[in-house]
């Protein structure tokens, strides 16, 4: 059984060192897996989907175009696989050569799959877990996935343990915990390899965690540094002189100044995003979440450094630049989605910029290098917590009726845009350097907020505010998926969605985008105008993110089914067959009356 | 006054979990959804009835609720400061186990069911030390050192009470002269 397994790894190495003919490292180094250095031109190997934004731009574009805008509408699935787990499936499959990897919500198994064998298993590691740690999990048993490097799968699991994997064979090879489920600190996000590193964040800002990311040696697991997003500067790796954020230093304690008292120490700014990285700057990318308790009364003050972008070296950690986006948040708009990294032009001027459509609304536009804001604009409509940003201060100017707290706890707060679970969550947008368009998966979500005092016990819930979640007012829908131009600022077209569009996106050189939608659609639509090409209903919702590959000279697009995550739980929850009231909301059934919940790995492809 | 439209999706929200969620591990109910959750009696008014207080000590932090007695239950889903704060911190530390609307969940029993079952003493037993069950290893937490439950047993008992008596529902609920 094992010699098998090689036989068909060996089968698998032979194809991958074809697909990557163009590259020098795996020329030099025959019959191994991608490099870690391979990672840097991810890009150059569309084959394969080495990472899971595909590459460390974070554009998830491929530049395979087999499918394209004449022929998507004859897509069909060719194989399934059912991973065996319920509940929430975000994130998706890496390709590696003939290899698919993908892990599983908890209790976060990992299959390695053979493409040669329409999936057929090479093996799949089991991590023994303590099922108390799934109540310390916020928003559903999530696990973003995978990442490669090294000849290594890496693994961060819900009990906050990184576990080095052997690609071909599966086994353990180290283990690291990086922090202690039992007061709430969780794994949930897809580590990243950059050079020598292989980086984790912690989950947990509803139960009063101090985020911060770490970087482990890829060969040994040690930790090398951590930076934690709040407190002294030396724990959140911050120089007070040569750190800056908007152009200038940031200044000594610029994160405990910002805090009353000790409450820092509370100070949440998970990190359970997705990572970035400009190999020429050497700088990687990624944000923080909400600070502490959602009861903003509890900590006055900007609460820096949560729902911050940060860019650091990634070799010691040191922070260059930062820019907080939500000061003093007061809607749980954490900042921790993806950093994509994109040349292109900006208010009609060339740029290397940093896009990133946030929790809060706002599609802010960094100059990489220097963290200067180039552009904000709102990329829904709806929102209307801020009117807008002051791009002087970088500030949103904040609607005080709006703003939970600021009249005290125990009142309801009504008709604040976005709900909590932000104008966009996790699910990663995608740009296509041929269109210089961004495709981005949105909500479309209002709510009633009421906060109220909490007190800390480790390891129990620090919310402190109590919600209600609805469409924008005389709407009846919850999501958009959306063509945004960084150049004007603006949507360029948007296909509405009954629920959340909360499936990672994928644009195509064929011209086409892809992203899956809550009832379990698999869409392809055109880039220029938002148009359907192609739908399947897979057999649950779909939550993880679009992965294309070419295999045997031939292009396949996979995405994961499985209903969960907070909109699948919540959000999604609250459109059903109820329609007194609200006349908007007349057309919608249940999402229960679409979908269930399940599991399930579909590929598509062409005749 | 709650919105028509929070009605509708907190009362929507209440028949997905009880379609979906409920029958997933508990932890679906997880600590955001819950808070949005209600039944389809908050939705229907079954609340709306105003009921007289059950003890008059007034709330001394809100000036909003003077007027209104600790447990008191008045239109629109507006309580007393006590049924309030009942409802507040059962959704901060028993809805992810015990369901948002504490009608359980394949992880923990109804406390619905429990609350009418077990004698005050029980109750307050059970949360302050916790509960092992042998057959099943499923333990629940001991909350006695957790300040805001143990403070807030009697609102969380009453708050439980009414729901099972069907004189409140899961949903939203606001301070009595909160617009």
């Amino acid at each position: 059984m094992k010699s098998n397994r090689l036989a068909v790894w060996s089968t698998a190495l032979t194809t991958a060192a074809f697909l990557l003919g163009g590259s020098a490292a795996l020329a030099q180094n025959q019959g191994a897996a991608p490099t870690t250095n391979d990672l840097v031109n991810a890009d150059q190997h569309p084959g394969q989907w080495l990472m899971p934004t595909g590459d460390y731009a974070n554009t998830r574009f491929t530049s395979l175009k087999q499918i394209n805008l004449s022929n998507a509408h004859g897509l069909h699935p060719v194989w399934q696989f059912s991973t065996g787990v319920l509940r929430g499936h975000e994130g998706g499959p890496l390709i590696v050569g003939d290899v698919m990897y993908f892990s599983t919500p908890f209790p976060n198994d990992v299959f390695a799959l053979d493409l040669n064998h329409n999936g057929r298993v090479l093996w799949k590691y089991e991590p023994k877990q303590n099922p108390n740690v799934i109540p310390e999990m916020c928003c559903d048993t999530v696990n973003r996935g995978v990442a490669y490097g090294d000849g290594k799968i890496f693994l961060h699991q819900a009990d906050n343990k990184v576990v080095a994997l052997d690609a071909k064979t599966g086994k353990l090879l180290w283990s690291t915990e990086i922090g202690n489920w039992k007061v709430g600190e969780t794994g949930t996000g897809a580590p990243q390899v950059i050079g020598d590193h292989v980086f984790a964040g912690i989950s947990g800002g509803e139960f009063a965690v101090r985020g911060r990311i770490a970087a482990l040696n890829v060969k040994t697991g040690k930790i090398d540094w951590v930076a934690y997003s709040s407190g002294p500067d030396k724990d959140v790796l911050l120089d007070p002189q040569k750190t800056t954020v908007m152009g200038k230093p940031v200044g000594p304690d610029s994160s405990l100044k910002t805090w009353q008292g000790d409450e820092w120490k509370l100070g949440g700014g998970g990190v359970w995003g997705w990572i970035s990285y400009d190999p020429k700057l050497n700088l990687m990318y990624y944000g923080s979440g909400n600070p502490g308790t959602w009861d903003p009364v509890q900590r006055p003050g900007d609460n820096k450094w949560s729902t911050t972008i940060f860019a650091r070296n990634p070799e010691t950690g040191m922070a260059k630049w930062v820019f907080q986006m939500t000061p003093h948040d007061q809607w749980d708009y954490d900042g921790i989605n993806e950093m994509i990294l994109a040349d292109t032009d900006v208010n009609g001027k060339p740029a290397h910029a940093l896009v990133h459509f946030d929790r809060n609304g706002f599609a802010w536009v960094l100059d990489r290098e220097n963290g200067m804001l180039l552009q904000a604009n709102k990329f829904d409509p709806a929102v209307n917590w801020a009117t807008h940003v002051d791009m002087q201060t970088g500030r949103p100017q904040v609607v005080k009726a709006k703003a939970p707290g600021d009249e005290g706890v125990d009142r309801n707060y009504k008709m604040i845009c976005p709900a909590a679970l932000g104008s966009k969550d996790e699910q990663p947008a995608s740009y296509s350097p041929i269109t210089h368009i961004f495709y981005v998966p949105t909500n479309h979500v209002c709510m009633d907020y009421e906060p109220f005092k909490v007190t800390y016990t480790p390891g129990q819930p620090y919310v402190g505010a109590t919600l209600s979640m609805f469409p924008p007012q005389g709407q009846n829908h919850l999501g958009n998926f959306i063509a945004y131009d960084v150049n004007k600022g603006k949507i360029v077209w948007s296909d509405p969605e009954p629920f959340s569009v909360w499936s990672g996106a994928l644009a195509s050189a064929g011209g086409v985008a892809f992203y899956g939608t809550l009832e379990g659609y698999l869409k392809a639509v055109d880039e220029k105008t938002g148009k359907e090409l192609y739908s399947y209903k897979t057999p649950s919702g779909i939550i993880g993110n679009v992965t294309p590959f070419e295999h045997d000279g031939k292009e396949y697009i996979a995405v994961l089914s499985g209903v969960g995550g907070w909109a699948g739980i919540g959000m999604a929850a609250g459109l059903t067959e109820d329609t007194a009231g609200l006349g908007a909301v007349g057309a919608y059934k249940a999402l229960s009356d679409y979908t269930q919940l399940g599991g399930v790995l579909t590929v598509f492809g062409l005749d | 006054m709650m919105r028509p439209g929070a009605l509708v999706m907190a009362s929507a929200l209440a028949l997905m979990l009880a379609g979906v969620a409920a029958r997933s591990a508990p932890e679906t109910a997880s600590q955001k959804a819950s808070t949005a959750a209600s039944e389809h009696a908050a939705a229907t008014g079954s609340a709306s009835t105003p009921a007289p207080a059950r003890q008059n000590t007034a709330a001394s932090e809100n000036t909003g609720v003077q007027k209104a007695g600790e447990y008191a239950i008045g239109k629109d889903n507006q309580v007393g400061p006590g049924l309030l704060h009942g409802w507040l911190f059962f959704g901060e530390y028993c809805a992810r186990c015990h369901g948002p609307t504490g009608g359980g969940s394949t992880f923990a029993p109804s406390l619905l069911d429990a609350v009418k079952t077990l004698s005050k003493f029980e109750f307050e037993s059970t949360v302050i030390n916790g509960l092992q069950n042998k057959t099943t290893e499923q333990v629940m937490p001991a909350f006695g050192t957790v300040s805001d439950v143990v403070l807030h047993l009697n609102d969380i008992h009453q708050y439980l009470l009414d729901r099972a008596d069907g004189k409140l529902g899961g949903g939203m609920l606001s301070l009595i002269g909160n617009d």
